[in-house]
């Protein structure tokens, strides 16, 4: 190869260097650094939560606008918002869990399990928990339920239910078996939550005989929370953002 | 001949590798698709758009809100009866969560200190924060956050995959800020307990944290709550 | 160079086929201890060439280099430092080694062929 070949092909390679890199250049690529599958992961994840919020935040804005727009026709047609405020006060107080509900729903009776305690076993795997209550009333919940009691104690967001001996404390008011959960919502849906196979019911209370019975319901009702009072140290939030 | 044999060797070890870079491929594509600067730009942008929309969701949502407040406001100045009825629709709002509220309380933050990341092992799991959440309402907690998500009677705490649980449908992974409105010696006392649950939980390694706060400030909850089925029954009716 | 192009295929039907999945947190070892074996079968395939092949090297090194390249990965976890770049860096830059004197040797052996002709 002559020397003056050679700088002809030197000459093309650079020319197609100098293309490529502006050619990039102009493109104006932010830097991303490395990508790792985490770091993909982690996006994905924080996408799936903001894509969530905004679920949440779109139906809450179509509900403030249905809202705003029954109190214009109040003002209009009565001269003051005060009547579908009162229906306000209704929707509120049903949210709040302190209003007598009714809809379909299911009935969940536990019992204690009657089998004899196998030998080298512990006596308290045949009983039911304040545990075992707890994670029905969270299924029950994933599964859309949107009124549950438990013997007539209404759930509220800060219910409680404890062991107490042989009996179950919930929000301090004494229970004992058996225990009859009330849950109304899509009765489809809610029983099959409490059947499924990987649901706590089947995997963690058909083993030592705990009885479970299950029934959907066309119509129940559920009594108002009259516990504790709940505004003692709570006060509504005057401006300023709760963050 | 030596030759041939070299080759079958080779070629037995590439059936090897063909196994691992298939089985990688279908993982990989599975899970979160090509690994590449253009996704990951790709997704960086999407969150960047979801970002917006959720600032300007929040911005729209604030200017109902406000619009909502002055028509109250301006009933409940007309006569006394309105300004009852507005005082007790404040009351029910706070008590159903779609109000921010504020008082006494505590904090409570619940962190692995990263271990669950490494292992991926949920060391955390969603019955520990639902045991936590119900000593709170046993010492008397009046409203309960969990990372921004105000807890409602109908919020759920679920596994989801791995490490994150789901609290109102969104997914957190550790660490989990509680923050609860009640009395501040109350609540820490019961958690503190012997044998309670912060030293059961101090006991498989997670690390908790509680602080006595003057004053919590606890956020609404941002989603609509779902009545299709719960009515409300007129009373009177028997059971 | 034809058996050892039959076997990659065989072996990519294999996985394909096979419901076998690894999780995810672990793909970072599986994509490892994949550029160590691409590397080992070509430094393999260079020796071959040179005539210096010798099996146990070769399959000591092919899963050798793996494992230690996922170990390696692993301990770089545990402590925060990304020692798999130093992995990937490695065997990157041996493979692209050897992948030169391979195409030396081919582009010479062609040259041959044609001088004969």
């Amino acid at each position: 190869m002559n020397r003056k070949v050679y700088i002809y092909y030197l000459f093309i390679l650079a020319a197609v260097i100098g293309f490529i890199t502006t050619v990039q250049f102009k493109a104006n690529i932010t830097y991303q650094g490395i990508v790792t599958i985490p770091k993909l992961l982690d996006l994905q994840q924080e996408i799936a939560n903001i894509e969530a919020e905004n679920k949440q935040l779109n139906d809450s804005i179509s509900e403030q606008a249905l809202k705003l727009a029954l109190y214009k026709a109040g003002v209009e047609s009565t001269g003051s918002a005060f009547g579908s405020m009162q229906n306000e006060l209704e929707k509120a107080r049903n949210y709040s869990n302190y209003n007598r509900v009714q809809g379909p729903g299911v009935i969940i009776t536990l019992n204690d399990s009657q089998q004899e305690v196998a030998e080298g076993e512990d006596v308290a795997w045949y009983l039911i928990h304040d545990i075992d209550i707890l994670e029905i009333v969270n299924e029950l919940r994933s599964a859309g339920a949107e009124a549950i009691s438990i013997n007539g104690e209404r759930v509220t967001s800060t219910t409680s239910i404890r062991c107490g001996g042989p009996t179950i404390n919930i929000d301090g008011k004494r229970h004992a078996v058996p225990f009859i959960i009330k849950a109304i919502g899509d009765p489809k849906a809610l029983e099959a939550s409490a059947v499924a196979p990987e649901s706590y019911i089947e995997l963690y209370m058909g083993y030592t005989g705990i009885q479970v019975e299950i029934q959907k319901v066309e119509k129940l009702i559920i009594d108002g929370y009259y516990g504790r009072n709940k505004l003692l140290y709570q006060r509504k939030a005057e401006g300023g953002e709760a963050k | 001949m030596k030759n041939l044999k070299v080759q079958i060797t080779i070629a037995l070890v590439c059936i090897v590798l063909g196994i691992m870079v298939s089985i990688q491929f279908r993982t990989v594509k599975q899970d979160v698709g090509p690994v590449s600067e253009y996704r990951a730009r790709e997704l960086a942008a999407q969150l960047k758009k979801s970002r917006e929309e959720n600032t300007k969701l929040q911005n729209v949502k604030k200017e109902y809100e406000a619009k909502i407040k002055e028509f109250e406001d301006a009933a409940s100045q007309g006569s006394v009866s309105a300004k009852l009825l507005k005082q007790e629709l404040d009351h029910a709002r706070i008590l159903a969560g779609v109000e921010d509220v504020e008082g006494p309380g505590i904090t409570v933050v619940v962190d692995d200190l990263k271990f669950s990341e490494k292992v991926n092992f949920p060391l955390i799991s969603y019955s520990m924060l639902l045991e936590l959440l119900n000593e709170l309402n046993a010492a008397g907690a009046e409203a309960v956050s969990v990372n921004e998500q105000r807890i409602l009677a109908t919020t759920e705490i679920r596994q989801v995959g791995g490490i994150h649980i789901n609290i109102n449908t969104v997914s957190y992974a550790p660490p989990f800020i509680f923050k609860a409105i009640g009395d501040p010696k109350t609540l820490e006392a019961a958690l503190r307990l012997r044998e309670g649950i912060v030293e059961r939980f101090e006991s498989s390694g997670i690390a908790v944290t509680i602080t006595q706060e003057q004053l919590v400030k606890i956020p609404k909850y941002n989603g609509v709550i779902e009545r299709k089925y719960a009515k409300t029954a007129q009373e009177g009716e028997g059971q | 160079m034809i058996i050892p192009i039959i076997g990659l295929l065989l072996g990519i039907i294999l996985g394909l086929l096979s419901p076998i999945t690894i999780p995810i947190q672990y793909s970072s070892y599986m994509s490892v201890a994949i550029l160590a074996a691409l590397d080992s079968v070509f430094g393999g395939i260079r020796s071959s060439i040179e005539k210096t092949f010798n099996i146990e090297i070769f399959i000591s090194g092919f899963f050798g280099n793996a494992v230690l390249a996922a170990i390696l990965t692993y301990i770089g976890d545990q402590l925060g430092v990304p020692i798999y770049y130093a992995a990937i860096f490695a065997f990157g830059v041996r493979l692209f080694q050897n992948f030169a004197i391979i195409r030396r040797y081919i582009l010479m052996d062609y040259k041959k062929n044609n001088n004969k002709s």
